[in-house]
């Protein structure tokens, strides 16, 4: 009954608004030339209006977004998409996810950085430390919460982010970013951009930060510090107007520190804690090339280079290859058509502790994938269905299919009523089917030593998602427009602990007897939740944007399954409620606050009591070329514990007050 | 993989609407006021105007003789390339007569002979090949209008251009006459004009 009420609520929107459109184009038709001239329009970008009609529960940050927010980092960006869960365990280690499922390195989201998938085989997560560039270099962060598998592939699962770098042209000039603050104790960036001939844009930037030490749960001093250096360059050149080709690529240096865990030996096999700093180092290059035949077809060659180098519990050494292409046709009068293929080749090694070690330590892998998608115009302007499907074979599970069906009905110029049912994969990541995780153990009353953990299972299938999405976006008036999404998700094949057999084992010696659990796929669940956001220009000074996010997950395991923390874990990862608010305030001379609240409610499993983080922060605009800020963080409780690694790997401390002052000069 | 297994779904698909419902609900009604509430003040958008502008045009410019395939030919407005006007061209010509005409809407191709058009509108996305359209309709009494950058410079006939968040419009008069375009002195009156490559200045 509820429900009924609600669609005939949501028609009798539509019919209003969409009368309304009729009685404003008659009112347009009947004006004279002189009428036309003086009336004033709203100004919303084509990107703005092709993102509005999107099948999907897309967010865009953009570069004002990312400027007025003061976030000093990628992560902390993320934290105003309603629907996305940020946890920040220690300085340099985060769980994030879209949609619950969260756990530090997150293995249902994909992650780009201009088209380059940044997650690693070695956990299907994100490394987030390494995932950087100079913030002011970024035109926006594109944020689909829900599945992407049928175009992205597997990990695609709750939410893909695609983070978007500005051309080389965009960039001309010198800039110059410096600041410091007493957790962000130093950064800086220095960039140039200029032009090479006539047809090639380019430019080279370093950057740098040194951030303090978070507090830990017993002492001031969380060994948490880090600091990086970076250095890139992008180019962008256009051969002629049928070729464009850029390249892009950075190299990064870093150290950072933790409250590492490890066994000192399997004789005395209990979990050591002990603050130890570790060098990461990586760097990529790609290359993007793109041919126009016509207007009605273009293609895409992308051709990336991946390496990194941690040297933390499991040091480990990778790099990946990838090769895209991607072919884009109109076809006929109503299809818009999107194919492509894929290949990727990814080789690490590892050293591995005790610990946690891989089994085999070395391992090259290869993934291969193709995808088609095609937008039919039902009924053009008004009615799109884009049915689309990817197919993968990837290491372990083999292959596998992502099919999916969208369908956009646009009742008017300013409102988007869109639909989805998508089925994604979770593919094993060498953790899964390799790892060797060892929690502790003991000796037995034969004095023989036992050790305690996990081992991975290459048999390992991949879980797999099917997700019902339902979203209306609405422009109701030049200030005010409203986005919400709905979903419900049945997941099947979930990852579950299970008992084996004990074991005995002679390397690393002495002997000794292992008490294992294995990786199954024994859960299945349901989960939904809703998602809305709206941004009210409230008067030509002030900006206020709302959102907030309900999520509800609910696990079930197989009868034949004897775990015990797989369901907790899944429901519990994330907050049921989340909310954020922003306000904008640009004020004379140049100035202007800005301050973000963002709530998030208890989360259950590790337990963190619901906390509200408050950022907010001044900057005056001090002509075109200078800028100057100051931002507080976290203002409203110090030391507040934000997130808990469940398998206890990764130590956390806690959040603490901060603030930074910054100067901004573009030459 | 593959056991039976009972599941209590449809429940739990209830439970899953109901929440969904009582969400949708709640919301659809706030939307359905705050949509009552501000359709008074709304604005139009930008391609609102411009599309009422590319209406307004076909009555300010006579075309010659043999343009028309009869007295009561309909004058034909082109698009080519993405449609930014959405459904508000369309409707905004509905029933309309000019000079004892009608006014149909055409999507056109780059390829196509765009020649049949009285009016084309070169979208932003056919940038790269404005010139090569516009090289296609040279002498062809074809009025080209587009919103791309120094498209009025570059030989196109007008120009949309934003100021202020009001839509203004530039007309290359030498373009317009050597296309046999006769544009009314009132069209120009409210226009900038500009001449090819600013040449004649």
């Amino acid at each position: 009954m509820r429900r009924r009420l609600a669609i005939a609520a949501l028609m009798a929107t539509t019919v209003v608004s969409s009368a309304y459109a009729q009685q404003q184009t008659a009112k347009l038709s009947a004006m004279s030339l002189e009428d036309l001239l003086n009336i004033e329009v709203t100004s919303v970008s084509k990107t703005e209006q092709k993102l509005s009609q999107t099948a999907s529960a897309i967010y865009v940050i953009t570069q004002e977004d990312i400027q007025r927010s003061g976030a000093t980092n990628i992560p902390d960006l993320l934290r105003m998409v309603p629907g996305m869960d940020v946890g920040q365990i220690n300085a340099s280690s985060w769980a994030i996810s879209a949609r619950g499922l969260n756990e530090l390195y997150s293995h249902e989201l994909l992650v780009m950085v201009d088209g380059r998938t940044v997650y690693t085989p070695t956990s299907g997560g994100v490394y987030w430390d390494v995932v950087d560039v100079p913030l002011e270099d970024i035109e926006r962060i594109e944020v689909i919460r829900g599945p992407g598998g049928s175009v992205w592939g597997a990990n695609a699962v709750n939410g893909v982010v695609n983070i978007i770098t500005k051309t080389a042209a965009e960039t001309r000039g010198a800039m110059v970013v410096a600041g410091g603050g007493n957790l962000d104790q130093g950064f800086g960036t220095l960039q140039y951009g200029g032009s090479a001939g006539q047809s090639t844009n380019y430019r080279v930037y370093s950057k740098y930060f040194n951030q303090g030490q978070l507090p830990s749960a017993t002492e001031a001093n969380g060994a948490d510090g880090w600091r990086f250096l970076r250095g890139g360059f992008r180019s962008d050149t256009n051969l002629s107007t049928k070729n464009s080709l850029s390249f892009q690529g950075d190299l990064y240096l870093g150290r950072e520190g933790l409250f590492a865990k490890s066994l000192p030996s399997v004789t005395m096999p209990s979990l050591v804690q002990s603050p130890e700093a570790g060098n990461l180092t990586g760097g990529s290059l790609q290359m993007v090339w793109k041919h126009t035949y016509s207007a009605r077809s273009d293609t895409t060659l992308q051709i990336s280079y991946d390496q990194y180098r941690r040297d933390h519990i499991l040091a480990e050494r990778r790099g990946t290859i990838g090769i895209d292409f991607a072919h884009h046709l109109l076809w006929g009068e109503r299809q818009n058509v999107v194919w492509g293929v894929g290949y990727r080749y990814s080789a690490s090694e590892s050293d591995g502790s005790l610990s946690y070690f891989l089994v085999p330590a070395n391992l090259n892998i290869q993934l291969f994938s193709s995808f088609v998608e095609d937008e039919i115009a039902v009924v053009r302007n008004r009615l799109y269905v884009t049915p689309g499907a990817k197919v993968e074979h990837n290491y372990y599970s083999g292959f596998g299919v992502m099919p999916s069906i969208r369908a956009v009905w646009l009742p008017s110029a300013h409102q988007t009523v869109w639909a989805a049912a998508s089925r994604a994969l979770r593919t094993p990541a060498e953790n899964d089917a390799a790892g060797r995780v060892t929690f502790g153990g003991f000796t037995a009353a034969d004095g023989m030593p036992v050790l305690v953990g996990i081992v991975g299972n290459p048999k390992l299938a991949d879980e797999s998602f099917a997700t019902y999405e339902l979203g209306y976006r609405t422009r109701l008036s030049d200030r005010l427009s409203v986005d919400l999404a709905a979903y419900y998700t049945e997941g099947d094949h979930q990852e579950t602990s299970e008992p084996v057999a004990p074991f005995f084992e002679a390397l690393p010696a002495p002997a000794h007897l292992v008490l294992a659990q294995e990786n199954e796929n024994l859960m299945y669940g349901e989960a939904h939740g809703l998602e809305v956001f709206a941004t009210w220009k409230v008067s030509r000074r002030l900006t206020l944007s709302p959102g907030y996010a309900f999520e509800r997950i609910h696990e079930h395991l197989d009868p034949s399954s004897q775990d015990t923390t797989s369901v907790a874990a899944a429901e519990g990862s994330s907050p049921v409620n989340s909310a954020q608010l922003r306000l904008h305030l640009s004020l004379p001379r140049g100035l202007a606050w800005d301050t973000y609240a963002y709530f998030v409610g208890r989360i259950s499993d590790p337990v963190v009591p619901s906390y509200t983080r408050l950022d907010t922060g001044l900057t005056w605009q001090a002509g075109e070329r200078l800028s100057f800020s100051i931002f507080g963080q976290n203002l409203l409780k110090n030391e507040r514990l934000e997130y808990v690694d469940a398998s206890q790997s990764t130590a956390f401390t806690l959040m603490k007050r901060s603030a930074y002052a910054k100067i901004r000069w573009v030459l | 993989m593959g056991s039976v297994r009972p599941r209590p779904r449809r429940l739990l698909f209830a439970l899953a609407l109901r929440t969904a419902g009582w969400f949708l609900f709640a919301l659809a009604a706030g939307v359905l006021f705050c949509a009552i509430g501000a359709a008074q003040s709304d604005q139009p958008s930008e391609y609102e105007v411009k599309a009422a502008f590319l209406f307004n045009f076909t009555k300010f410019v006579e075309w010659p003789d043999g343009s028309f395939d009869g007295p009561h030919a309909p004058i034909v407005i082109g698009i080519i390339g993405d449609d930014p006007f959405g459904d508000s061209l369309t409707r905004i010509v509905a029933g309309q007569q000019v000079q004892g005409r009608s006014v149909v809407i055409r999507k056109e191709r780059f390829g196509e002979d765009l020649r049949r058009c009285h009016v084309l509108f070169i979208s932003a996305s056919e940038r790269q090949r404005s010139a090569q359209i516009l090289a296609g309709l040279r002498d062809a009494s074809v009025l080209t209008v587009s919103d791309i950058d120094g498209f009025a410079e570059a030989g196109g006939s007008m120009q949309f251009v934003m100021q202020e968040n009001r839509v203004r419009f530039l007309v290359n008069l030498d373009a317009a006459t050597q296309s046999k375009l006769r544009v009314s002195a009132k069209l120009l009156a409210l226009a900038q004009v500009v001449n090819h490559g600013q040449a004649a200045r």
